[in-house]
């Protein structure tokens, strides 16, 4: 580029460049139609410079703002991890870096249930799982000895290992260990062999979590693990309550046949046992497994006696009582009477 | 403080007029070259010293964005004059330890290094050209003074924008099209406003707003400035489309 000298002044001089643009540069001793190669420019003054002025720094005070609502938004609302707590509802929470819960999911219809009307807004992970177990309890999902299960998932191990720790003990400590709290996935619904029977966790939860009081519609959705349906967005607790309530006699006589059922299986679980037992080689293993048959015949025996006698209980219940005692009575003077007699002819012979 | 409200109305009028602030410079040149010696920390030598004509320089743009309400103006000129200067040296740093033409040759040898050096140009023919160049410059200076513009004012109004200039030589273009319109400008002394928006296509608010500038530009398209043309030879009909 060069520059044609057009005016001189004291302390610039206008120029003009080949692109037809007629520039104020500092006069460097130059001449009236001098040709220069390289010119010191003259910086902006004057209402453009004034507004740019003005406008720059509002400018950069936008950018600073834009940068803090990006880094808000991703230090707040973007999720760090989640917690899924399983009871017999399924829930996940969503929980940011600061440890507050940014959202809440139900995976389930009792889920679902579980969270219609509730607010976790601006609460921290332990206080939203206090109350939704509490929640659970309220609507009978969970009750004493019951399980929560809790999966956590993040990308960030130590916030994993963190949150495992006080989750654990946050929960623990608000049930006063009336409920167990488990760190892993909750086990499917499936059949409990014999050997295994265990009062413990060990059992499927759908038959032990709040198992006296769930419903058979929910024990068997629990078994079969079914997808969650939509559900309305209005529904009523205290209609669900009267129901369960209703449900709670034919749920007696439903674990009474339960009981039964159990029973059948131990027994034909024991018929398979001695069978194998008969089949293997040795004194030792005929002699134990004698044992055992003599034990499981002994067990059988009294359940069969306590069944015979809650059986006779019950219907002595129904039936008239008076009739039945007025029975007894009878026969049981008849028998005084025949016992007496007996006496006293003993002591006419005694006497003779 | 009488003398400082002094010096800022002094600096107000001399934004305002051109031959005003030429003035003014001319009565703080002590000040000028105070600055400029404290900096160097040696005399300056007037005609030599290219920190000189920068100190000036920077006198002037310090004129032209002073504020009043906003503090002293002679320290914001001497910021102004020390800040041009450091940028000055650093630019400069580089040709360090070059010897200047004008130096003594520290020899047998009478006169400056420009004296005693082979040179091949022909100082005649570039002076002829340079004095053609300033006769034609100084009669375009005054057919722009016809049009009540001066040189300044055009350097003022030019525009800073790409995409303005561009509006700009698309004018020009269609001007240089239709020479009718450039013989109108020269007779009438006046700019063809609403042909030249109707033919370019240009927004008349553009027009407007840089008209001291597209009549200078226009000017130099009319008879007699073929130096000048020459100089923005380069720029044929394409290139000022692409510009």
């Amino acid at each position: 580029m060069s520059y044609l000298v057009m005016e001189c002044h004291p302390a610039y001089a206008v120029v003009l460049d080949n692109e037809g643009r007629y520039i104020k540069a500092a006069n460097l001793n130059y001449e009236t139609g001098q040709t220069i190669s390289t010119i010191i420019q003259m910086r902006e003054s004057g209402k453009s410079a004034g507004v740019r002025a003005k406008i720059a720094p509002l400018a950069s005070m936008a950018a600073c703002l834009c940068l803090i609502l990006f880094c808000t938004w991703q230090f707040i609302l973007t999720p760090y991890g989640t917690v899924r707590m399983q009871i017999n509802p399924d829930i996940v929470m969503s929980v940011n870096r600061m440890d507050y819960v940014i959202g809440l999911e139900g995976k389930n219809e009792d889920g679902k249930r579980l969270l219609d009307g509730y607010r976790y807004r601006h609460k921290k992970v332990e206080q939203v799982a206090d109350e939704l177990a509490d929640r659970a309890v309220e609507l009978a999902y969970l009750t004493d000895g019951g399980d929560i299960y809790l999966i956590f998932d993040s990308k960030h191990e130590k916030w994993k290992l963190n949150m495992e720790d006080r989750m654990l003990t946050e929960l623990e400590v608000h049930f006063q260990g009336k409920v167990k709290v488990t760190v892993g996935e909750k086990p499917r619904a499936a059949s409990v062999p014999a050997s295994e029977k265990n009062t413990e966790t060990t059992k499927p939860s759908s038959q032990k979590t709040g198992d006296i009081q769930t419903t058979p519609q929910q024990s068997s959705e629990n078994q079969q693990r079914p997808t969650p349906q939509g559900t309305s967005g209005n529904h009523n607790y205290e209609d669900d309550k009267d129901e369960d309530d209703m449900d709670e006699d034919d749920q007696e006589d439903q674990d009474d046949d339960n009981d039964d059922a159990k029973d059948e299986l131990e027994d034909q679980n024991d018929a398979e046992e001695s069978d194998e037992d008969t089949k293997s080689d040795g004194q030792d293993g005929e002699f134990e497994n004698d044992a055992d048959d003599q034990d499981d015949e002994i067990e059988d025996d009294a359940d069969n006696q306590d069944d015979e006698f809650e059986n006779d209980a019950d219907e002595n219940d129904d039936s008239n009582d008076s009739d039945n005692i007025s029975v007894t009575e009878n026969s049981l003077d008849d028998d005084d009477d025949s016992d007496d007699d007996e006496l006293e002819n003993d002591v006419d012979l005694d006497e003779d | 403080m009488k003398e400082e409200h002094k010096i800022s109305s002094d600096v107000r009028a001399a934004q305002q007029d051109m031959r005003l602030a030429d003035e003014l410079i001319h009565q703080y040149q002590p000040f000028i070259k105070s600055e400029t010696a404290k900096f160097l920390k040696r005399p300056v030598t007037e005609g030599l010293d290219d920190e000189y004509g920068i100190a000036m320089f920077a006198f002037y743009e310090a004129m032209m964005s002073y504020r009043s309400g906003k503090g002293s103006f002679l320290k914001l000129a001497a910021i102004s004059i020390r800040n041009r200067m450091i940028d000055f040296y650093r630019q400069e740093k580089r040709h360090m330890g070059i010897i200047h033409y004008e130096q003594e040759v520290d020899s047998w040898e009478k006169g400056t290094m420009l004296d005693n050096l082979k040179d091949d140009r022909d100082e005649i023919g570039d002076l002829d050209n340079r004095l053609a160049s300033q006769s034609e410059i100084e009669e375009y200076s005054r057919q722009l003074a016809t049009f009540g513009i001066s040189l300044s004012d055009v350097a003022d109004n030019c525009p800073k924008q790409e995409r303005t200039m561009r509006v700009c030589m698309s004018v020009l273009a269609y001007a240089r099209e239709n020479s009718s319109l450039l013989e109108e400008l020269v007779r009438t002394k006046k700019l063809p406003m609403a042909d030249l928006v109707e033919g370019s296509g240009a927004e008349r608010k553009t027009l407007e707003r840089h008209r001291q500038y597209i009549v200078a530009i226009l000017l130099a398209y009319t008879n007699g400035y073929e130096i000048i043309r020459g100089h923005l030879y380069q720029l044929s009909a394409k290139e000022v489309d692409k510009v």
